[in-house]
This record gives structure tokens, sequence and C-alpha cells, in this order.
């Protein structure tokens, strides 16, 4: 990678009317919606502070919830695997599934961040998107344009085009339900053929393992309840100490996502999968992650439930969408984050097209001071590459 | 820590470090040219513009050159080249000889408000600029050692407190150089601050504006959005005093939208994108003319309306309310 590139994509981007047209619409939206939800529910300011609280005190003992998710698993009996980095996601889940077999997994930034679907893929084994959103993606190749809603750069008349070419017969842009359908009973087929489903966690109670999961379209209940084996793949700074917990955050980042309340809030208890005869291993990823947790100056980023609001609220992204900020991770947060995924001199560019405007802090929940954090970042950058920029 | 990425800093960063820390200016201004708004001279209390607003000027009027080595980060012009069109080499003069124009003049507007109001003000003939983009780009160290440089200046001439115009300069002096600076003593004030106090107490009368035209506020990230003290209310009460009639952007006070200016050094090509959508907003809420209150959003609005009527700083409409 290189500036060009970059410049290349922002261009492209900035050139992209289509692309372009959709951002507007999502975000325009958003805006609205988010001033009608949060006066129609004024509390979600007071459990966003209590959120804020929940997650301070979980990063704090992390290490102790990790551990202490290690022990209830066993008890529980599913397998529990922390990978160090993605490649050891990769090994892991690559061996456990290995080639000829048909997975269905939902939408997981962590598998965006391993690679994992192409992994499987290499391996010989079908893997299907189940959120309707991230099988555009899938079929066109693509990666995700947001954190929530993953292909907001795509029109129905693309969607129409792909659907047709990718299946072979004719699709209407004006019947999008027609495309629903379709992909509906498509996916029926999958899921019932599948031997592994994929999920994530939008947060993982420890006490009582959990994971919590939001979704609008129903796809992540079939994900886990159809395949007999099921793969939970997510990463440290989900774990909080309970259920409750964990509810709270559900409800806080389904409204700043946009939502009055979501289709579905999903409580999976792994017990209760054992106990219906499933065979589940959980994978918790660092990948970097630790390090956040010991560079104190930026560990207020961690503090992130990954809502979407500050994405669809800044200036940077409303123009160039998620060329902004890290693979799978949007905008000024996700560059934070991407930083010490991927090293933070891989995210020279976004680093420095951040306009520390701060639309970000003021759409945020967590009230994550991100500009600020943008600003430590660079000088963290520049001191770790001073041999280049002096003399 | 092995650097392995093919990213480098964009060559403009690296010139506007070198011009600050060579000359005390990103464009290679020396600070008798930063200061030749000042007529007067040093007092306890001096009017500051933080160099930023004869910058501006200069931003805004030679764009275009300045465009050819900033609009984008990867620029492959040789360093060499790109350092003669950033101040450094022949070409210099022809980009910082600049000691008029309508950003320019502010600073000496905003220092007859003051005098009307019968207050002792002075300014700096030799005016450092206050280093807002070190700090911004990430030469912490370069700007701990530069600060107290400025610092130094204003002790030099005695200064004890200092009014500011701007956001990024209020943003700095108050909260940004204490930090960088041991035993810092200045005290810092606010020139909406002032003119509010003026008004409310009477040293200050301003008004008559025409009733024909609708004006709508930008309001600027560092007192809308800051993190340290929200401005959002004050230079709506100096609006209202002046008697106009204003309208709102969808996008105002908390909400409010950058101008792309914070990205210009190196990214020019973006921050055009930026403002071009911000103005649009603006526009489209029917007002006739757009009020800043900071020398970036005012050239960056310029640069994309060309029409230099239709912007106008706070400070400008005060000035004019004046003399009515
Ligand atoms: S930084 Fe804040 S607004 Fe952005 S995704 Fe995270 S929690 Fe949501």
């Amino acid at each position: 990678m290189s500036w060009s590139s970059y410049v290349k994509d922002v261009t492209s981007i900035l050139d992209d009317k289509v692309k372009r047209l959709g951002i507007e619409r999502t975000v325009n939206h958003y805006e609205e919606d988010i001033v009608k939800i949060l006066g129609e529910y004024p509390e979600t300011l007071e459990l966003a502070k209590e959120v804020r609280k929940i997650r301070e005190e979980a990063l704090d003992k992390n290490a102790y919830l990790v551990d202490r998710l290690e022990s209830k698993c066993k008890k529980v009996g599913i397998d529990f695997y922390y990978a160090k980095s993605p490649s050891d996601v990769l090994r892991y889940i690559g061996d456990l599934i290995g080639g000829g077999k048909t997975v269905v997994k939902s939408k997981s930034m962590v598998s965006e961040e391993v690679g994992l679907r192409k992994y499987l893929e290499d391996l010989g084994t079908e893997v299907w998107e189940t959120d309707l959103g991230e099988f555009i993606l899938q079929l066109a190749d693509d990666t995700p344009m947001h954190i929530v809603t993953p292909s907001i750069h795509y029109s129905k008349e693309r969607v129409a085009e792909i659907f047709s070419r990718k299946f072979g017969k004719r699709f209407d842009p004006n019947d999008v339900e027609g495309m629903v359908r379709f992909f509906s009973s498509f996916m029926r087929r999958k899921y019932f053929e599948s031997d592994f489903g994929i999920i994530g966690s939008n947060s993982l109670g420890v006490e009582e393992p959990a994971s919590l999961l939001i979704h609008n379209e129903g796809n992540i209940t079939l994900t886990y309840n159809t395949p007999d084996k099921i793969v939970v793949l997510t990463d440290i700074f989900k774990l909080v100490p309970s259920v409750k917990d964990s509810i709270k955050i559900a409800l806080v980042t389904s409204r700043y996502a946009g939502y009055r309340i979501a289709g579905y809030y999903d409580v999976i208890f792994y017990k209760s999968l054992v106990e219906r005869g499933k065979d589940v291993h959980l994978v918790l990823l660092d990948g970097g992650r630790k390090k956040i947790l010991e560079e104190r100056e930026f560990t207020e980023a961690a503090l992130c439930i990954k809502c979407g609001a500050c994405m669809y609220k800044c200036t940077v992204y409303q123009l160039i969408g998620g060329v902004f900020g890290g693979p799978a991770y949007p905008s000024g947060i996700g560059t934070i984050i991407a930083s010490f995924l991927h090293g933070v001199e891989n995210l020279v560019p976004s680093l420095y097209t951040c306009l520390l405007d701060g639309r970000c802090v003021e759409a945020c929940p967590i009230d994550i001071d991100i500009p600020s954090m943008i600003v430590k970042l660079r000088a963290y950058y520049i001191s770790r590459a001073s041999s280049r920029y002096n003399g | 820590m092995l650097m392995n990425s093919s990213y480098r800093l964009p060559e403009s960063i690296l010139i506007v470090r070198d011009n600050i820390l060579k000359k005390m200016h990103p464009l290679g201004l020396s600070t008798s040219e930063c200061g030749s708004w000042c007529i007067d001279g040093p007092k306890d209390t001096i009017l500051y513009s933080g160099c930023l607003y004869s910058t501006m000027e200069i931003v805004y009027s030679k764009e275009a050159l300045l465009h050819l080595v900033t609009s984008s980060p990867d620029k492959k012009l040789t360093p060499k080249l790109a350092r003669m069109f950033m101040g450094l080499g022949p070409l210099y003069k022809m980009v910082v000889s600049k000691k008029d124009g309508k950003i320019y003049e502010i600073p000496r507007k905003a220092l007859e408000v003051l005098k009307q109001m019968g207050m002792e003000v002075g300014c700096l003939k030799e005016e450092p600029y206050v280093g807002v983009l070190l700090y911004e780009l990430g030469f912490h160290n370069e700007f701990k050692e530069y600060v107290n440089r400025v610092y130094q200046l204003f002790k030099k001439y005695g200064v004890k407190r200092i009014i500011t115009l701007d956001p990024h300069t209020y943003e700095l002096l108050k909260y940004v150089y204490p930090k960088y600076i041991m035993d810092y003593d200045l005290e810092i004030l606010n020139i909406l601050d002032i003119v509010i106090q003026g008004l409310r107490d009477g040293r200050l009368t301003i008004g008559g504006a025409s009733k024909d035209l609708k004006y709508v506020f930008h309001d600027p990230c560092h007192y809308s959005k800051s993190r340290y003290r929200k401005i959002i209310e004050e230079p709506r009460k100096v609006m209202n005093s002046l008697g106009l009639r204003t309208v709102e952007s969808r996008k105002s006070g908390e909400t409010s939208m950058c101008c792309g200016g914070p990205i210009e050094t190196y990214f020019s090509m973006l921050a055009r994108r930026v403002a071009e959508a911000r103005y649009k907003d603006l526009v489209s809420t029917g007002a006739d003319k757009i009020v800043v209150t900071c020398p970036i959003c005012l050239s960056s609005f310029l640069t994309v309306s060309k029409d230099e009527s239709k912007i106008v700083d706070l400070i400008e409409l005060i000035y004019e309310g004046l003399e009515r």
C-alpha cells in the first residue's frame, strides 16, 4: 500500500455518484432518526453513562475475565481457544472445519478482521453470509462500508445486477421484496445443508457464559440453531461480567445504531446449546488488543461498543465512507483500534485524514474522545518513526 | 519498532514542521511579517492573532500556487521543488508577500473595536505563530520546544494578558500551552467574552444592521465541540445585538460540520470537497451571508465561493456596527 493507492480510493469514491448517494441517504436518515429515538427514549442517555462504567470496569479486569471465561467454558463443556493473532484464529478454525464443508455465518467484525471467509473458501469449504448486506458484499467481492449497515453504498439497481449475474436469471431492481424473498429461500437451503454455524458477539457475559447478539433479519437465530457445530468467534474486549451487563450494552448499541428497538436480541447461553447436543467452540481473539489496554493513552478506544453512530456523523465518512479508517473498522475510532491491530505505520493515511472536528464525540454514547486520541496517535507514530523524519 | 510500511508523511507536512522550527512560521513568514498588522506595539494586555490571519490570507490568495504542493499527500514533487513553493526557496517572496486583503485586515479591525471600548490593548510587531500545526500534526516534542520559545517572546515584551480572536489560538493558549510550559501565568481572554461584557455594561454599542439580509452562523469546531469549553451561544448573542436576521443551519451548535481546513496543508483536494459540502449546506438555509469566527473557516469558504461579500467574519460585522 502507498499513498497513491489511498488517494486513488479517495478520488474514486468521491466521483462515484451511486455510492455517494447511498451513503448520503443512510446518513441523512440516521441523523433524523437518532434525534427522534433519543427524544422518545431519553433514559438512553443515562443508560449510556452506566454502560461506559460497565465497560471501564470490565476492561480494568479484562485478564481476570478471560481466565474466568476459560474455566466457565470448561465447566459448561465447550471448547475454549485463546487466539493471540489472526493467524491463530485461521489455523484453529481451519483445522476444525477443514475442506468440503458448508458453513453459514453471521456478520462479525472479527471474521472480517482475520479474513475468515476467504481462508475457509481456499480450503474448499462453502461459506455463506446470512446477513443480507454481507451477502451482497460476498457476491460482489467487496468489503463492508459500515459496521452496522455494511452495504449502504449499494443501490437496488446494483444489487439486482449482481443477483442476475450470479444466479443466471433476471431480477427487477424495483422489486426489492422479490430479491429479499429469493435471498431467504436460497439461504434456507444453505442453513439445512450446513455443517457449521459461525456467530460473533455484541457482548459476552462471563459468569453464566452467554453471547448477546443483535440482529434485524432473524438470520442469526437460524445460524446457531440449525447446524450441529457452532463456532463463536469474538474478541477479548467483548467480555463483561454478566448477562445483565450485556443487555444494557445491547440496548444502548441498538438505539445509537439507529433502531428504536432491534428486531432480535438473542442471548445465547452456551450451556443450553450444549444441552441440545451441539458441539460449541469459543474462539477469543487478542490480535493486538492487549496492547491497547497497556497503552493507557489509548485505552479509552477499547470502550467502544461498535454502534456505528460516530461513523454516520463523521464529516470525512460522509464523503468517502469506509475508505477512511481501518480495514473492517471505519472512521476515527477504527483508525485508532486498527493502529494497534495492524501497526500504526499502516494507518498513516487515515491518521492524517481525520479533521479532528469532534462530530464523532458528540455522536458517541460512550463519549469517547476520538480526536484527542488521533492527535496523540500521530505523536505516537512520529516518535516511533522519528529516524525517518529527522535530518 | 520496525517500520515496514511504505507510507511516509507527506512532504508538505515536513516542510511545515521545518519552517516552524527554523522560521517560527509554517510558510516561512518572519515574526515581523506576522506582526505587520500591528502599529502600536506591546502593552500589558495584547490582542494576539496567532499569525493565523496573515497566514490564511496567503493560503487563500495564493491557493492556486500552494495547491501544486498541497493538493494531495502523494504529490511526487521532489522535496527541493516543494520547498520552493512553501516558503523556503527562491519563490519565497512570491508566496508570502501579502499585506492586505479581507482576512489580513481582521486583527486590525478587532483592535479598533477593543479601543472603542476604552480598553488599553497593544499588540506585537514581532508576532510569533501560535504553533497549532505542530500540535495537531503530532510533532509534540517540537511543539514543546516551540511554545516555550513563544512564551519567552510574550515574556520579553512584558505581556500579562492575551486576547484571542479565533478558536484555535484560544484553545491552545488557554488549555494546551499550560500542559507544556512550566509556571505558565498568562491570562487568556476571548474577544467574544469581552464584546459581550462590553455590550452588557454599555461600553460598546453596535447595531443598525439592515433587515433585508439573512445571516447564518457557521460554528467553528473548536468552539462548538470543544472538549474544554463549549462556545455556542456567545457568537449568537453578538449577532442578536447587531440586530441581524438569522437562520440556523441543519448542522449547527454541537452538530456543526468542519470546513475542511485542518487537512488543507497536505490534502487540499479533499479539504476542498469538505468545504464545498459545508458551503452548500449553509447556502441551502436561504441565508444571504455566512458568518464565521475563524480565519481557517473564512479562507476555506472564500476559496469555494469566490464571492468575498458572501462570507463575513463576526469581527467585521462588529466593526461595521461601530460606525453606525
Ligand atoms: S466510538 Fe462510540 S459512536 Fe463510534 S462505534 Fe464506538 S461506541 Fe459507537
